[in-house]
């Protein structure tokens, strides 16, 4: 079990670092392929800002 | 056989290691918190894997051609404070034998560690890459000793690590990335990373428990308070949290509960008491050594013990039974540092504490007020809770110099770094970035 869990984590450490390192050197604006990529909610909603503002004003009228 | 397999491993890292400070440095993070020389038996058990990283990556953050973002903040500052405060110690110390040397070198090192990490993870992908990798770290002994203790029913006794300490450590450090994990298993793309992260949690909060640690009940406690608290959705974290409670009722058995009821009774509990001696020992020690301490787990020396053991009756806050013959360590990262460094290595202590803790709120703060630094403000919430569980476990527990500490107070000191270079070119962009309701510092942030 243990020489499993060490073998697994260690690859996956190592993929992570591949593929992140390949990410790194993607060119600007151009989206991440990695894997172990995070999402960034903003990327989908680009009017994320402006319903802030919205709600924001909202509730200082009311 | 596992020597080899991991030989391989090495020999896939070492390019890697030879052209990029960032890979450098989440592999000194990954074998400091993970230590992986415990693990090899054969001709790669003696290879100092984490020296050679350290090496590698000094090299290549001053010479590499990798961009880097040197800074410097009051957190840095701190550090650097520490580091001469326990030099001080070091030098001028009442203990001078090869532990404290060992264990001035471990709080140099991580000190060093800090610094690099702030240069070096200069982007929002490379501060996930850095979280993901504690998780792969500590994780790791989460899967390994849960699953242990899943196959044999409970049959298996853990121990703790080299680099996070005894069954105590290992469950504090577990219960401060379980908030981690909860941030990449919400941020993660792929399917996959979110179910193994979630497993990767079920399966730490069984180790949790099959540590039978009284610290980690504690703990778990204070997980549970502090995610209720910071949830945004209240009634589903209270859903999961009653969920784990219902999990460890059914998980634990019986003689993990007769252990849980010795809190209430801790005042007849010679283990406890056994700590509250070392405590005052500490502070007698401090209190002769005011400045600079009586240098690294000057407590644990025989000599000292010996000395201070009939002085026991100058510090009569708790009454304690006759100190025992051999020494303990001091089990409170506050009276471990207070012995160690003295009220000023405390002092100093407590303010990269309270810097790290101020960095939380000020950036959840920011966040607030930008979505497309959402992230950061939700990474932000969930290293409070890692702190707020370090502080308050750490309370019984020798762990001022944990790895793992010093790795989240650089991550927040770069987060803080990262949000102010991000707001500086959203003011240059302010009008552009207003037009299309997102900012500049969304690819910027994410490069």
């Amino acid at each position: 079990m243990e020489v499993i869990s060490f073998f697994l984590d260690s690859i996956v450490l190592v993929i992570a670092l591949y593929l992140g390192l390949r990410d790194d050197q993607r060119p600007p604006g151009t989206p991440q392929k990695s894997l172990f990529r995070t999402f960034d909610f903003d990327a989908i909603r680009p009017n994320a800002m402006r319903e802030r503002r919205h709600r924001i004003v909202k509730s200082r009228i009311r | 056989m596992r020597d080899l397999a991991f030989a391989f491993v090495w020999i896939a890292l070492l390019p890697l290691l030879l052209i990029s400070a960032h890979a450098g440095t989440l592999v000194w993070v990954w074998t400091a918190l993970l230590s992986p020389n415990e693990l090899l038996y054969g001709f790669m058990a003696n290879v100092p894997l984490n020296k050679i990283v350290a090496v590698l990556t000094i090299f290549l953050v001053f010479f590499g051609r990798e961009k880097k973002d040197p800074y410097f903040d009051v957190t840095l500052f701190l550090l650097i404070l520490l580091g001469v405060v326990s030099t001080v110690s070091w030098f001028d110390g009442i203990v001078s034998n090869p532990t404290a040397t060992d264990l001035y070198e471990k709080l140099l090192k991580e000190i060093v560690l800090v610094f690099v990490i702030a240069a070096v993870t200069t982007t929002r992908a490379r501060i996930d890459r850095l979280v993901l990798v504690v998780v792969l770290a500590i994780g790791f002994l989460a899967v390994k000793e849960g699953t242990i203790y899943l196959l044999t029913a409970g049959g298996h006794h853990i121990t703790g690590t080299y680099a996070l300490g005894d069954n105590n450590g290992l469950a504090m450090a577990l219960l401060m990335i379980i908030p981690l994990i909860s941030y990449l298993a919400r941020h993660s793309v792929a399917r996959i990373v979110k179910i193994g992260m979630w497993s990767v949690m079920g399966l730490s909060l069984v180790t949790v428990i099959a540590t039978f640690s009284r610290g980690g009940f504690i703990g778990m406690i204070v997980l549970a308070a502090f995610t209720l608290k910071n949830s945004r959705r209240r009634f589903r974290a209270l859903l999961l949290v009653l969920l784990a409670g219902l999990f460890l009722y059914v998980l634990a058995p019986n003689s993990w509960f007769s252990r849980m009821d010795t809190i209430q009774s801790a005042n007849n509990d010679n283990s406890f008491m056994g700590r509250v001696i070392a405590w005052k020992m500490s502070l007698l020690i401090a209190m002769d050594n005011p400045l600079f301490g009586g240098g690294m787990h000057a407590v644990q020396n025989q000599l000292v013990w010996d000395m201070y053991k009939k002085d026991l009756y100058r510090v009569d806050f708790v009454n304690t039974p006759p100190p025992d013959e051999s020494t303990h360590a001091a089990h409170s990262i506050y009276f471990e540092v207070l012995g160690d460094l003295g009220f000023v290595g405390l002092t100093l202590f407590l303010a990269i504490l309270g810097v790290a803790l101020w960095n939380c709120q000020q950036l959840y703060r920011v966040s607030r007020g930008h979505p497309s630094l959402a992230w950061v403000g939700q990474l932000a919430r969930m290293l409070q809770i890692s702190l707020v569980v370090y502080l308050t476990t750490g309370a019984a527990l020798s762990a001022a110099y944990l790895e793992l500490l010093y790795v989240l107070i650089a991550l927040l000191s770069r987060c803080r770094r990262t949000v102010q270079l991000a707001l500086a070119a959203e003011a240059v962009n302010g009008e552009t970035a207003q037009q299309f309701g997102s900012t500049p510092l969304l690819d910027g942030s994410r490069n």
